[in-house]
């Protein structure tokens, strides 16, 4: 099982309470993804971040709804391998 | 962003920037805002602008004029130098103005760090080169955060004035519109002047009406070159 998080640049010398929001997820619970696959796309503060999977495998779940906010941290999906 | 066309029909829907722009905009609507309204003199402005382009080797605009009278009295009236916190009202020494640019996905407003630190030419090139990456989508998100006022000058698309949507969590905001040819009085002898209008909208949890508007009258005071 891996945890796929936001990367670490994203909340880089950004305020202490920044949230992210999940713009839109690109797969659903289910599928099938490559490594490299696009998985989501995020927003932090005004900037888009693509959320890639680390390896292949298949998406076991989708912890934050598209347009819900997230904290630092915060698992957004788990992919089974 | 996509887009459902129909028929005669475009549906734009409020997810990436422009959700994100909408969220924050209902936020600073939270408010409860105040705005008020100066004509400033361009003249001298406008002067110091071509005469800086011409020794500086680059282009000085009146945006770049207003930023750092902006910093400037903003550092002689720190109550609009602030954000609503936590804890209350929070006042800053530092001057880090974010500045509204448009973008072809929509509105953002970087932030320039210490702009009362910056001379006017170090200024110009500082937005410079933050509306150009945020065009390019290439800031990172701290470039967006920790701002203490904002600037937002439509005065190149032509309208006289604007009352902007104060950006959260700061207490206040300037909008600044076209400059214009205008009759002005001098001396009891209609004059016409370069004359552009200044509109502070701000946060009245923050700050009352009478201490904004002797920031707005100063500010006004040292764009016109009568002032600091």
């Amino acid at each position: 099982m891996t945890e796929i998080r936001l990367q670490d640049e994203a909340w880089e010398e950004t305020e202490e309470d920044t949230e992210g929001l999940v713009d839109e997820w690109h797969v659903k619970v289910g599928d099938k993804v490559d490594a490299g696959q696009l998985l989501a796309t995020v927003i932090v503060a005004k900037t888009k971040f693509e959320v890639l999977a680390p390896s292949a495998g298949v998406v076991a779940e989708l912890m934050v709804p598209a347009q819900e906010n997230f904290p630092r941290g915060q698992a957004l999906a788990t992919l089974t391998t | 962003m996509s887009e459902i066309e129909q028929a005669g029909r475009r549906v734009v829907p409020m997810t990436g920037l422009r959700g994100v722009i909408a969220r924050t905009m209902s936020k600073g609507w939270e408010a409860p805002r105040v705005a008020l309204g100066l004509d400033v003199e361009m003249t001298a402005a406008i002067a110091k602008a071509k005469q800086l382009t011409g020794e500086l080797g680059a282009k000085i605009s009146v945006t770049h004029l207003i930023l750092a009278a902006l910093a400037r009295t903003l550092r002689s009236h720190p109550r609009l130098n602030a954000i609503v916190g936590a804890q209350g009202v929070e006042e800053f020494s530092a001057v880090n103005i974010a500045v509204a640019v448009n973008t072809a996905d929509g509105l953002v407003a970087p932030v320039i760090r210490d702009t009362h630190e910056k001379s006017v030419g170090e200024l110009a090139a500082a937005l410079a080169n933050l509306a150009e990456r945020a065009r390019a989508g290439g800031l990172p998100p701290s470039a967006y955060q920790k701002g203490t006022f904002t600037l937002s000058n439509l005065g190149a698309s032509g309208i006289d004035w604007v009352t902007p949507v104060i950006n959260p969590p700061q207490v206040a905001i300037l909008g600044v519109g076209r400059t214009r040819d205008a009759v002005v009085v001098r001396a009891g002898t209609p004059a016409v002047a370069q004359v552009a209008t200044l509109t502070l909208v701000f946060d009245h949890r923050a700050i009352d009406g009478y201490p904004a508007g002797l920031f707005l009258r100063d500010l006004g005071a040292d764009l016109a070159g009568t002032g600091a």
